[in-house]
């Protein structure tokens, strides 16, 4: 039912699995009693005796009985919960990978912050994390309240503005999982998605220095076409390519654009296809987005399409 | 001659003007229902954009618009006074008074809330609806990113209906403490009572507080204050603790009479006095204490300290117990009484109308006295169920 896929997550659905089952039997045990109550038949008539402090002398005792087994559950509660967590907070280990998220309306800007001597990397909408290795999570919003939810992973932590935020995960196992903005915050909240990949840790350092390259050379005549076209469009207002001239920052950074599998935070598949519906009515896939459309002429949108999908 | 003082003046005007409890808690109870079927509706056009993915029925704005109404619709113009409008109803007929203490300060906030929900409504007829949610988190909520008289109808909204609340608590809470019939004492009332009293003191203590927001929301949107623009020193999480300050009381707001009605039904169907009369009082009142404690835990994922989060989950959990008291105290209660609806038993209308068991004292008194011996709290009250 739940797949923990991090240190800190395993807690939690166990949690989760004992306040179930504890609550279950709880249920069962109080239905069968008041069952009990409906079905048997008192064998003393009423007198005007009943209900008095006298007479309730047994039930009362059965409640104060049930009360106390209540309180000891709710202990055993209580202690579980403080045993699963949240912890206190405590120094990373110096390994720990440092990444800031932060909000935007409505996407997921992700920013591998630089260790040592090396360079930050930027990117958006994918989470790529090393299995096994603990990672800090700085959260920022550049607008409104949004929450970052990767449910297998744990940590469903809210991204306030102007108040930063934090919390540590350590994914145990490779695999695909899914993540979703988990604070209401306006028109697209829904199609606010994020894809959480977690590799090995080899695969992890190889990508994460792919990214940090510069964006490829266009090599194709077409491309070439299509560099001149995003340089010389409001493009670059909003958009970083790493390597040009174009270094916006209100939109994704468009660097490495053709690696990730989704555009507009996971409103469509990254495709040929999609890339060319998204840049000329991008209000059609996803209403109220800030993006505007490109208004451009065929050849030039071909152009540009091409430049874009071959942004390995 | 009674009929001409008491019953409402002639004509439309009259009807308008009528102080009568009964009538206008009536008004209260229906007017607040049809918010609700209305508000009902909407929750049913949004299932039927969930009911298949990708579809295509309804725009996101016209969804977040529809959930934002619903839910405040809800919360503010349906549960909060429907139970408040069934207390202005029963209560002065339970504790043996012929109306209200401030009989037409009840008109007033009858209207006043009318006023709140046609407001809302008619925001949303006229396409200015919120569109923030029904908790308006700031900065969503703020004008740089809700433009337009949405976000203002709907802080507009709450204060009516927040004052209307306001007025209702006020009045059961003095007409409980001041016009109960002689020989009624706090420790005699139909737990029913107990629980409206819970309730309205709940209700003044923490509808203030998303009065505060509401207005402090309004302020930054229309005259440019900036309590919860963060770029501007403002905080956009004290718009949460003032909120769920009021919104989680809120939650025990409807529960706390709902747990008085079971009591109230039980007692009449299983033809005996409650067990543990104090305990469920005493339940009651803690419920009421503990749910201004534990407002935070809607704020888990905003980030708090290890202390605090540790403080609010123990509240939280600690709240169970009172609720399991009153369980327990009823299943007692129904133990080997059989309860059915026979023909000599009060029917379930009949065991919360004036006329038969709802302690109309006048009516009761003497066979309570006669029947009961006994001295417990208790017995006073439920004797007459025996009706």
């Amino acid at each position: 039912m739940l797949r923990p896929v991090s240190i800190e997550a395993q807690p939690q659905a166990w949690l989760t699995g004992a306040l179930f089952g504890i609550t279950a039997v709880v249920f069962i045990l109080t239905s069968a009693a008041l069952i009990a109550a409906l079905v048997r038949q008192d064998p003393r008539p009423p007198t005007p005796a009943t209900g008095s402090a006298q007479d309730d002398r047994g039930r009362i005792r059965a409640v104060v009985t049930a009360v106390g087994a209540t309180a000891v559950v709710l202990a055993v509660v209580v202690a579980a919960s403080l045993a699963a967590g949240p912890h206190r907070e405590r120094a990373g280990p110096p390994d720990a990978l440092a990444v800031e998220i932060t909000g935007h309306l409505w996407w997921w800007e992700i920013t591998y912050l630089a260790p040592p001597g090396g360079t930050a990397v930027t990117t958006a909408n994918e989470l790529h994390l090393p299995a096994g290795r603990p990672v800090d999570v700085y959260l920022r919003s550049a607008d409104v309240i949004h929450s970052f939810w990767a449910p297998s992973l744990g940590g469903k932590t809210d991204l306030v503005p102007a108040r930063p935020g934090h919390f540590r995960m350590t994914p145990t196992e490779p695999g695909e999982f899914s993540g979703f903005c988990a604070e209401f915050c306006g028109l697209e909240h829904a199609r606010m998605r994020l894809t959480v990949l977690v590799d090995a840790p080899d695969t992890f350092e190889r990508w994460l220095a792919d990214e940090a390259r510069t964006a490829r050379a266009p090599t194709a005549p077409m491309e070439e076409e299509g560099r001149g076209v995003f340089l010389a469009s409001p493009c670059v207002g909003c958009h970083t390519i790493r390597g040009t001239p174009a270094s916006g920052h209100l939109g994704p950074d468009l660097t490495h654009l053709a690696e990730r599998r989704t555009l507009a935070a996971g409103a469509v598949p990254n495709s040929v296809g999609h890339l060319a519906g998204w840049l000329v009515a991008p209000q059609d896939v996803k209403p109220g987005t800030l993006m505007p459309p490109a208004g451009l002429p065929d050849h030039e949108l071909q152009a540009l399409v091409s430049y874009l999908a071959g942004l390995r | 001659m009674l009929e001409r003082t008491w019953g409402p003046g002639p004509g439309w005007l009259g009807r308008l003007t009528d102080v009568d409890h009964k009538r206008v808690a009536i008004r209260y109870v229906l007017t607040a229902v049809a918010f609700g079927v209305l508000a009902g509706l909407l929750s049913l056009v949004m299932r039927l954009q969930l009911a298949v993915p990708d579809n295509r029925l309804l725009g996101p704005g016209t969804y977040n618009a529809l959930f934002t109404i619903h839910g405040t619709a809800m919360m503010f113009l349906f549960a909060v006074p429907v139970m408040q409008g069934l207390g202005l109803y029963l209560v002065p007929l339970m504790i043996g008074t012929r109306n209200l203490a401030f009989p037409r300060l009840n008109v007033f906030g009858y209207y006043v809330f009318l006023a709140g929900g046609l407001f809302l409504f008619g925001g949303f007829f006229l396409h200015a609806s919120p569109r923030a949610g029904w908790f308006s988190y700031v900065p969503l909520a703020s004008l740089q990113f809700s433009p337009g008289k949405g976000v203002d109808i709907w802080a507009q909204t709450i204060t009516f209906t927040e004052l209307a609340a306001l007025v209702a608590a006020v009045e059961i809470v003095v007409t409980t403490l001041k016009q109960r019939a002689p020989g009624m004492r706090l420790g005699r009332m139909p737990v029913l009572v107990w629980a409206m009293l819970v309730m309205s003191v709940m209700v003044i203590l923490a509808m203030p507080a998303i009065m505060v927001a509401s207005t402090l929301l309004a302020m930054d949107r229309l005259v440019e204050t900036h309590f919860f623009i963060p770029e501007r020193g403002g905080d956009v999480v004290l718009w949460q603790h003032l909120f769920w300050f009021f919104g989680h009381p809120e939650v025990y707001i409807i529960f706390v009479p709902a747990l008085g009605f079971v009591s109230q039904i039980l007692v009449a169907f299983s033809r005996r006095p409650l067990v543990g009369y104090p305990a469920i009082v005493g339940s009651l009142v803690t419920t009421g204490g503990l749910g201004f404690a534990l407002w935070a835990h809607h704020m888990f994922a905003a980030g708090m300290s290890h202390g605090q989060s540790v403080f609010f989950m123990v509240a939280s959990m600690a709240i169970a117990l009172p609720t399991g008291i009153q369980i327990f105290c009823w299943i007692a209660t129904l133990w080997g009484t059989r309860p059915r609806c026979a023909r000599r038993c009060c029917s379930w209308w009949a065991s919360s109308s004036p006329s038969c068991s709802a302690a109309s004292p006048a009516w009761c008194s003497p066979r309570c006295r006669s029947t009961s011996s006994s001295t417990t709290p208790s017995s006073w009250w439920p004797t007459c169920t025996t009706c």
